[in-house]
């Protein structure tokens, strides 16, 4: 009786963890030998030991692409973070007229896909034929070549970026907000605590963890950026826009280097595995005081 | 630094301030007072317009002419209403068929991962068997790994199993999702034990009790799922980019940006209208079940 209901339960994962082991599990593991290996997709995988990360050291577009992947995570997550957060607490409000109607808009931008999106971006963000162009100079501001620019190719798609993903965060934080206990509220008010204080002391602390998922996932999300550059700037000018991921995808599928691919997606994985580290580090020692 | 100084943080209340009763609900009414509304709504507004002005912005452009995009001029409303670039867009390209494509690859997806997760789901919500813990653990680990490492393995596996450039290379890779499994776990387990246990004692195998009793009960959480699947597929650029070679087995999300490619004159007003047609149905589908994206989306950032 008992081995048979092991087995149905079996018979329930076995079509989910066939799929897995094929196109989970074992690209996982493959690339990472591969990742130490030399080969083209046809001919014999030759073992090269430790060459292709040591390759990647020496080599100045993958520090570039890093720098630049960098950038994009930063220069995006540090305003958007605490401007969604802005924006939760706005839609938090409870007086606050058609709630639901702008907690739909400000998500719109995340369901639209980021290939169109991006490719009307692409003339958005034209100095002299954009919106954006024309918004800047009605307001007497220079007119800026977002994509054309190895100066501001990274800031344009970081523009990008925020107008995405800042209603997706918003929304996470507003179900973190609406599930602090409103019994705090009610005491602090007691004790006399103005709105500050409240903030500091009941809100930070309520949402921490989900401040906490969302820095830590938009990291994660960061560090694999793909779509975004490719559609906009295709990684240029001069490889000022380039991602990790778009390196990888250009040494696996057009310079047909699979090792060193490989390499660089566990280089990927390193990173993000350093930073999230880092992150929770800072953030067991700040809340820890 | 004793009374706090109204901020934008006043903004910060509970929902429920406003049924509370008491002292403190008449306290919360009165920091509120109507001011702060004067601010409160430009700023929204001002915030919805900067959200939307874009995707105006290329529903308008969709059905201009081309000079007029290029004009110089700031055009909001198109002066002539013109179809012509939805022409130039379905001459250009097999738009119907790439429509079909996304049809079928985002619907062929989702059906085959939610059915997979919902088994999986609920063997490990409800049923206890040997390893359990072992395999679900395994199942988080590779959640961490972005897909993107096992981008080479998978291209030669397809490649080997001869299915590049059709439906199976994009519907089947896909269909092993972590992330179903574990979101209806989550929701599974919360289903009444006392309900299957009668099931079982009528004597219904475990798998009538799922299609009868689990599946039902969890219509929900399926069909956010479901969402989320299909709309995620439809978005998907880099798999498909691997996998699908020529223009009429492409998706319509793949087959737009390649239109850049054309020529020398790089067909703007096509491009829009092709845009366009590639963001309805996901902005269809999130306005029809709107309440499943957010249940979707706080799986897994909200603690157990």
């Amino acid at each position: 009786m008992r081995k048979r209901r092991n087995l149905t339960a079996y018979l329930f994962i076995a079509p989910f963890y066939l799929l897995f082991a094929v196109f989970g599990l074992f690209p996982i593991v493959f690339s990472f030998y591969l990742s130490f290996a030399s080969w083209n997709g046809t001919g014999a995988i030759r073992w090269v030991g430790l060459k292709n990360y040591a390759e990647l050291l020496a080599d100045d577009t993958f520090r570039q692409a890093l720098g630049n992947t960098l950038v994009l995570w930063i220069g995006h997550a540090l305003p958007m973070l605490p401007l969604a957060l802005a924006v939760a607490l706005l839609l938090n409000l409870p007086w606050l007229r058609g709630r639901g109607v702008a907690r739909a808009v400000f998500y719109l931008p995340n369901v639209t896909g980021v290939v169109p999106v991006a490719l009307a971006f692409t003339l958005i963000l034209d100095p002299r034929y954009g919106l954006l162009g024309f918004a800047l100079r009605g307001l007497g501001l220079p007119a800026i070549p977002w994509l054309t620019d190895p100066t501001y190719s990274k800031w344009g798609i970081v523009l990008f970026i925020i107008w995405r993903a800042l209603g997706w965060y918003a929304v996470v934080f507003l179900a973190g907000l609406q599930s602090v206990d409103p019994h705090l509220y009610e005491a602090a008010m007691v004790d006399g605590a103005g709105a500050w204080s409240r903030f500091r002391h009941v809100t930070l602390p309520g949402i921490a963890p989900i401040l906490l998922f969302a820095i830590v996932v938009d990291t994660i999300g960061s560090m694999r950026i793909f779509t975004e550059p490719t559609i906009l700037t295709g990684g240029g000018p001069a490889n000022s826009s380039l991602s990790l991921a778009m390196y990888l995808y250009q040494n696996a599928f057009q310079f047909v280097k699979f090792g060193y691919a490989a390499a660089i997606s566990y280089a990927i994985v390193a990173i993000t595995l350093a930073a999230a580290l880092i992150q929770l580090r800072l953030w067991r020692s700040q809340s820890g005081e | 630094m004793s009374r706090a100084v109204p901020t934008s943080a006043t903004a910060e209340l509970p929902a429920t301030a406003e049924t509370g009763a008491g002292a403190p609900a008449r306290l919360a009414r009165r920091s509120l007072r109507r001011p702060w509304r004067w601010v409160t709504y430009p700023l929204l507004l001002a915030g919805l317009l900067l959200i939307l002005a874009p995707l105006w912005w290329m529903f308008a452009a969709s059905f201009m002419d081309q000079g007029e995009i290029f004009s110089g001029k700031l055009a909001l409303w198109p002066s002539h209403w013109i179809a012509a670039n939805y022409v130039a867009a379905s001459q250009l390209l097999p738009l119907y068929r790439n429509l079909l494509n996304s049809i079928v690859i985002a619907g062929g997806h989702t059906l085959l991962a939610v059915f997979f997760a919902s088994l999986a789901g609920y063997a490990f919500a409800k049923l206890s068997f040997p390893g359990r813990g072992a395999l679900f653990l395994l199942i988080l680990l590779t959640m961490m790994v972005p897909s993107e490492v096992g981008l080479i393995p998978s291209f030669i596996i397809v490649s080997k199993l001869r299915l590049v450039n059709t439906y199976w290379a994009l519907i089947l890779p896909g269909a092993a999702s972590g992330l179903g499994i574990f979101f209806l776990r989550q929701y599974m387990s919360t289903l009444s034990n006392a309900v299957l246990e009668a099931a079982r004692i009528d004597g219904c195998p475990e798998f009538g009790i799922f299609y009868r009793v689990v599946v039902p009960m969890s219509v929900p959480a399926l069909a956010a799922l479901a969402i989320l699947d299909f709309v995620g597929s439809w978005n998907d650029y880099l798999w498909p980019l691997v996998m699908l070679r020529t223009r009429d087995m492409q998706t319509i999300t793949l087959a737009v940006p390649a239109l850049e490619a054309t020529g020398f004159n790089i067909p703007w007003g096509a491009i829009m209208a092709g845009s366009v047609i590639a963001v309805v149905p996901p902005i269809v589908v999130f306005l029809l079940f709107q309440r499943y994206f957010v249940a979707g989306i706080t799986v897994g950032s909200v603690k157990e």
